[in-house]
């Protein structure tokens, strides 16, 4: 095996160490997102949570052009609250970075990378007005913000009527004579540069345990003894079952690791009572979306974008060519000395 | 120094009042008299990044 | 004032390589290769999966500065294979992977979408 194309030829050996990670949806709703995932490990997991969290693109208010702004906020608050609003990012992912963008400079007219929004509100009554995420105009409906896109859906639900509740994400509160006219460009972008682009609101895994209770030792408990034991687990896991008076497992992903169990058990002088492992290999997800993006989507983002970094880092073909014929050299060499 | 100190603008603390007032003007609405006056936001158009 | 911008943080700066190779001078089969603009993400999958490989002697990454946007991959292989084989490899299986794991998904979702859910 000593040929001089053993280096550089890359992937071509024919063996493989993949692995087939295994799939179940719990809950799926639009913004809320519980699944198992099975047959692969921590780093893998971790990367999906990580790219969830600041690397699936979204889109959010970039840039704030104010035209009249008497309102009692200065300028740069109202533009930073603009682009803390969750827009409806479904096209994110088919966009372009602007900075990446060769039809434009970026300035709100371009179809491939930015978006335009108008706000225009003004109060002339004596009753306080406030100023929310629905008076934010924006010509194309598939870009606004969540709140706004939610409640139209569920007005349509309703037969067409406003669900009196929902009003918005208030931007301010005006008084008699106060306005505010600006306009907002939204672009594409990443959690990695600024947090308002980060789909996820919170993604969490956690390993899935196993928990055995060793029954003969469990036995020699009296019922007190049982129920404070049970009792110094701060979460819920163990229940006492009330026909048989038998320990059980109520809820083992209620379990944090915090080892209160054990450490009572051996307390109590009853080591080995209760035995628990993390099951490396499999992992519970939470996933919950800011609404940008629905927490089954951003999974999939997630996988996809996961997918081009790993691309973008493979080895370029002249680094493996300048190699190979390095490789050959040396070779001869270490040959001839030999 | 200026040959002719031009009226300035200002909004009334207390009812929102619009207000001119030269040097040396006495700092007080016309309408409510209250004491605290505003200075006016530029015209102008200003660009910020929303972060 | 002088912050660096955000955005020089995953942008590979005009006239760099995202990966470059350094070999080892000492140990034969053994290199190292640096990635721009990668970070945890990318440096632990790699390093895990390089550790499946069993001709994979030793495989790391770090991280050499928070503010130094760089991973820094390191392996040492049999002579049966090369420290280019195997991270081409790694890649490619995990790439296999997500391409697995993305069909396995696309299929739970459309079945929670049409709400005939089933188990494995």
């Amino acid at each position: 095996m000593e040929g001089a194309g053993g280096g550089g030829s890359g992937g071509g050996s024919g063996v493989s160490y993949q692995r087939f990670p295994r799939v179940r949806i719990r809950e799926m709703k639009d913004e809320y997102m519980k699944f198992e995932l099975r047959d692969t490990d921590a780093s893998m997991a971790n990367a999906l949570r990580r790219v969830m969290l600041s690397e699936v693109p979204t889109i959010a208010i970039d840039l704030v052009e104010i035209e009249v702004n008497s309102s009692v906020l200065n300028d740069e608050f109202i533009a930073h609250r603009l682009g803390l609003i969750p827009l409806c990012s479904e096209r994110a992912m088919e966009m372009r970075f602007s900075r990446d963008c060769d039809a434009c400079d970026g300035d709100g007219e371009c179809p491939y990378c930015s978006i335009e929004f108008q706000l225009n509100v003004r109060c002339d009554s004596d009753q306080t007005l406030d100023v929310t995420s629905a008076d934010l105009h924006c010509h194309d409906h598939r870009f606004l913000p969540v709140d706004v896109a939610q409640r139209a859906l569920a007005a349509e639900a309703a037969g067409g009527y406003d669900a009196p509740e929902q009003r918005g994400i208030i931007i301010v509160k005006l008084r008699r004579g106060q306005e505010l006219r600006l306009r907002a460009i939204a672009r594409k972008g990443i959690g990695k540069d600024h947090a308002k682009w980060s789909p996820g609101a919170t993604v969490t895994f956690m390993y899935e345990p196993e928990i055995h209770i060793n029954e003969e030792l469990m036995e020699t408990l009296t019922h007190n003894e049982k129920l404070s034991w049970i009792e110094s687990s701060p979460t819920k896991v163990f229940d006492l079952d009330p026909k048989t008076d038998q320990v059980i497992v109520a809820d083992p992903e209620a379990y944090t690791y915090d080892e209160e169990v054990i450490k009572k058990a051996e307390a109590i002088g009853k080591p080995g009572l209760v035995e628990i492992y993390a099951r490396e290999d499999s992992f519970i997800f939470t996933v919950e979306s800011t609404g940008a993006i629905p927490a089954y989507q951003m999974v999939m983002n997630a996988i996809e974008v996961l997918k081009q970094k790993l691309d973008a880092v493979r080895l370029s073909d002249d680094i493996q060519d300048n190699d190979d014929q390095f490789g050959d050299l040396t070779r001869n060499i270490q040959g001839a000395a030999l | 120094m200026d040959p002719q100190p031009e009226p300035v603008s200002y909004i009334c603390g207390d009812c929102g009042g619009e207000n001119t007032l030269k040097p040396g003007d006495v700092i007080q609405c016309r309408e409510c008299g209250y004491r605290i006056l505003y200075k006016k936001r530029t015209r102008r158009i200003v660009q910020y990044e929303a972060r | 004032m002088n912050a660096p911008d955000r955005y020089e943080r995953f942008v590979v700066p005009e006239g760099t390589k995202k990966v470059s190779y350094e070999r080892d001078t000492k140990i034969i089969n053994a290199a190292s290769f640096t990635v721009e603009r990668e970070d945890h993400t990318i440096g632990n999958i790699v390093r895990m999966q390089l550790h499946r490989d069993p001709n994979v002697l030793f495989a790391g990454y770090k991280l050499p500065h928070p503010l130094q946007y760089k991973i820094i991959v390191r392996i040492h292989t049999t002579s049966q294979s090369s420290p280019m084989q195997a991270y081409n490899q790694a890649i490619t299986d995990l790439d296999k992977e997500l391409d697995y794991l993305k069909s396995a998904f696309e299929e739970r979702i459309s079945r929670k979408l049409r709400r005939v859910d089933m188990e494995y």
